[in-house]
């Protein structure tokens, strides 16, 4: 068994060479390799990337094969991007689809994939492992029930924000409403959470990160901030000051010290 | 299913719902000559999910996604 393992390695190796540049086409391989360093603990001695293509890397489909290309498409889309709108197509021509990934492009760098529903759900149900691709991970996570898991039936697109900012939501919502008979949104995944499209909509209307948090410093600054602070400190204080007494009580020298002071 | 007399289509659907799947499935079967009209609704929304097709002889059908699942299932598979 294991002379056919290596002898696989080989012949992957050989084949390694064309491969890799064809596997790193369709996105940045850089972002791609980052985000599987931050997010994956295997510890390689060279890099990360070396580990999703090299030979020695024992995936439940080929290593080579469209299945695990597109899982590690589907792990990198949801590592690298904050939001995700999930949008059924319907009789998407040619040229409307052009029309949606090109003014996509234009709204911070957002992206649109059809999706293979079959591949995404696996790989949702893998989302924790470190390699949802490799080997026994898709019986591990067998039972496993993802609150997206519904959407995932029939003609399903994804659309990917990269910065989570409500702006941006609400500009992509009106192109959707644009094709409105050709894509409909029906979910969204914010960071962790799952959005139903009355959340997505109070969520587009919100005001950006920065600015909540500008607002929050300033209503702390005007309303007696100093206050706050000292509040907060208070029960670190407390605890110093009685484990420093505490000290004092067990220590005999100290003690001694101190009367002489006295 | 045969979609050429199809003149008008509304569908009302919760995706997060099983019935969603079924009136996913069917939506994605409507041609484009057809007129198409959908609503997604949501846990919270009062109204029911629906599919309600036109047949251009002014017929009109109504179906719940959720309780034809079988029968449209075997309508696609034809």
């Amino acid at each position: 068994m294991l002379s056919i393992t290596r002898l696989r390695g080989c012949l992957l190796a050989s084949r390694g060479t064309i491969v890799p540049s064809l596997r790193q086409k369709s996105f940045s391989p850089l972002a791609f390799y980052t985000t599987q360093a931050s997010s994956s603990n295997i510890t390689n001695n060279s890099s990360t990337a070396d580990y999703y293509l090299s030979s020695d890397r024992i995936t439940e489909k080929d290593l080579n094969s469209r299945k695990t290309y597109l899982m590690d498409l589907y792990k990198h889309i949801n590592d690298t991007n904050e939001i995700l709108l999930y949008v059924h197509h319907n009789n998407l021509n040619k040229a409307d689809n052009k029309i949606v990934r090109s003014e996509l492009s234009k709204i911070n760098n957002s992206t649109f994939h059809y999706l293979r529903v079959g591949i995404y759900r696996v790989y949702l149900r893998n989302e924790t492992d470190s390699d949802p691709a490799a080997k026994g991970v898709t019986s591990k996570y067998k039972d496993v029930d993802h609150p997206l898991s519904p959407l995932l039936n029939g003609p399903t697109a994804i659309i990917s924000i990269p910065k989570g900012d409500p702006e941006n939501v609400s500009k992509v919502l009106k192109l959707i409403k644009k094709h409105q008979d050709r894509l409909i949104l029906i979910g969204a995944k914010v960071e962790k959470s799952v959005y139903d499209i009355d959340q997505v909509n109070v969520y587009k209307d919100l005001p950006d990160q920065l600015t909540l948090q500008s607002q929050l410093a300033g209503l702390l600054t005007i309303l007696g901030g100093a206050g706050l602070v000292r509040t907060l400190e208070t029960a670190s204080t407390h605890l110093y000051l009685t484990l420093e007494e505490r000290r004092k009580d067990i220590d005999p020298s100290e003690k001694k010290e101190e009367e002489e002071g006295n | 299913m045969i979609t050429k007399y199809f003149a008008n289509v509304a569908v009302k659907f919760n995706p997060f719902s099983p019935g969603g799947v079924s009136a996913r499935l069917f939506l994605s079967r409507v041609p484009s000559s057809a007129k198409l009209e959908t609503k997604v609704l949501t846990a919270n929304s009062k109204e029911k999910p629906e599919i309600q097709v036109t047949f251009k002889d002014k017929t009109v059908m109504t179906a719940d996604p959720n309780t034809i699942k079988l029968a449209i299932k075997e309508a696609i598979s034809d």
